[in-house]
């Protein structure tokens, strides 16, 4: 609502060099890693739209002589996902953008568009941490619990206990960690489909998997997967005990395909394992609309307001949603 | 004068919900801040004394040395803010005071300057948007 505020660009004299102190980063845009983990290219065409599917079909099973063949069924599920309108306005005085002696305040107020790049990893992690820093409201997953749940529809999510939502060891050690690196791919391994048999291949789970950690965890993951003598030599009177500590990385001896990611926008110590060639992602973005910039500069043909009070402005406007599937292919570690 | 016996031209100018006031001297007014005037017409943060009259929220950052002005919306925008007694959805179009001229420091509770607004969406227990008077309004006591 309130204008920019220009008043310190207006000096006359003023050098330049530093006037890209923050057009120069360029950071608004989405982690490149963020398609491993949602799915990016649903596109909608409504405000809403509902999505469904069968659950998995029954197994073969033995066919005694002289009975009636064995018969089993499966049933479907429906969920939907709404589109939301993102948007932002920037405006100035027109004698402001004039007068900036730096002549980038237009160039700044187009950052404000390009944050629309970051509208998806945004969506992202809101569905991961259950939060409503940018999304109205965090939706469920298909089956009716959260992303990350122990139970669903009244039984272990995936037949399996503790479902997707692992209790975790905590991340002060790097053996914490890697203990609980290990539940994890087993509890992947562990998931039923509903109709007595694994959920995923042994092959699916060991194509290895995307750690999403907090930026504050950064030294306790690297040290974990990827240093490659572990623990610490302890000396004690005069001689090099070795007890407790581990001399090589077991995530690297079992050439084992993990790719970290520590994001700032995560805190605490919990932390994410996605698979990377899970058959449906956890999570996706419904997209509608891409980013549409309008303006009401003094020259255009439609800016009345801009000719009656001398403020011009820009904004953006994009529409996307963002849902959760079936999350088979995440777990959360709980710490 | 007397009534007109023919056209007038009436010079005019469209109602833009923007107004330029003077900033009353030694006086900083910050953009951003809800601004009102004061017995003098000049310019002010606004305040808790009952004769200040709440005419926007400021554009621009501007110090008053007498003559020196600056701009202010005075269309009665909605902003959203936390607004102390607005916990409950009942305080739905309460009445929204602010003793200072910081927008956070918003609340229910009746102060002596007037009201700059009324609480328009409950959004949280700790957030809310009010929508403000216009200058307009304020000053009709709307």
């Amino acid at each position: 609502m309130t204008n920019v505020i220009a008043s310190n660009v207006l000096a006359n004299g003023l050098r330049t060099e530093f006037a890209d102190t923050y057009l120069a980063i360029q950071n608004r845009q989405a982690d490149s890693r963020l398609s491993m983990v949602m799915d990016l290219g649903i596109g909608a065409t409504n405000r809403q739209h509902e999505f469904a599917y069968f659950e998995a079909a029954p197994h073969m099973a033995y066919w005694q002589r002289g009975t009636a063949i064995p018969q089993d069924n499966f049933g479907s599920v429906q969920f939907s996902v709404p589109v939301y309108t993102w948007g932002r306005r920037v405006a100035w005085h027109k004698e402001d953008r004039k007068d900036d002696q730096t002549q980038s305040l237009f160039d700044m107020a187009r950052m404000a568009g390009q944050s629309a790049a970051l509208l998806p990893e945004r969506f992202f992690f809101d569905l991961l941490a259950g939060s409503t820093n940018t999304l109205p409201a965090i939706p469920l997953a298909p089956d009716g619990a959260a992303l990350f749940a122990a139970t669903a529809g009244g039984a272990d999510r995936f037949g399996v206990s503790n479902g997707n939502l692992l209790g975790g060891s905590g991340v002060a050690s790097v053996s914490q960690i890697l203990t609980d690196y290990y539940n994890g791919l087993e509890q992947f391994k562990l998931f039923q489909d509903g109709k007595g048999q694994p959920l995923l291949s042994d092959e699916t789970v060991d194509a290895g998997v995307v750690c999403i950690y907090p930026a504050a965890q950064l030294e306790a993951f690297e040290e974990a997967f990827l240093q490659k003598r572990q623990g610490t030599a302890v000396s004690t009177g005069g001689t090099t005990d070795y007890v407790g500590a581990a001399v090589t990385n077991i995530v690297q001896d079992a050439s084992r395909n993990v790719t970290l990611w520590a994001s700032s926008r995560l805190t605490g110590s919990d932390w994410f394992m996605f698979l990377k060639n899970p058959p449906k992602k956890a999570t996706f973005m419904l997209d509608r609309e891409g980013v549409q910039e309008f303006s009401s500069l003094e020259g255009d043909n439609n800016s009345d307001r801009t000719r009656d009070t001398g403020e011009e402005y820009v904004q953006w406007e994009r529409r996307a949603g963002a849902g959760i599937a079936l999350p088979y292919g995440a777990i959360q570690i709980n710490n | 004068m007397a009534a007109l016996s023919a056209a007038r031209n009436t010079v005019s100018r469209p109602r833009a919900g923007r107004n330029s006031f003077i900033v009353r001297n030694s006086t900083t007014v910050y953009a951003g801040g809800l601004v009102g005037t004061d017995l003098d017409g000049y310019l002010i943060p606004y305040n808790n004394v009952a004769t200040t009259r709440p005419c926007g929220i400021a554009l621009e950052t501007v110090v008053g040395n007498a003559s020196r002005e600056c701009r202010v919306n005075t269309e009665g925008v909605t902003i959203t803010t936390t607004v102390t007694g607005g916990s409950t959805i009942a305080t739905l179009n309460s009445l929204v005071y602010c003793q200072t001229d910081n927008p956070a420091d918003c609340t229910t509770t009746a102060a002596t300057s007037q009201a700059i607004g009324v609480i328009t969406r409950y959004i949280t227990g700790t957030t809310n948007e009010v929508t403000l008077f216009s200058m307009i309004e304020a000053e009709a006591k709307i």
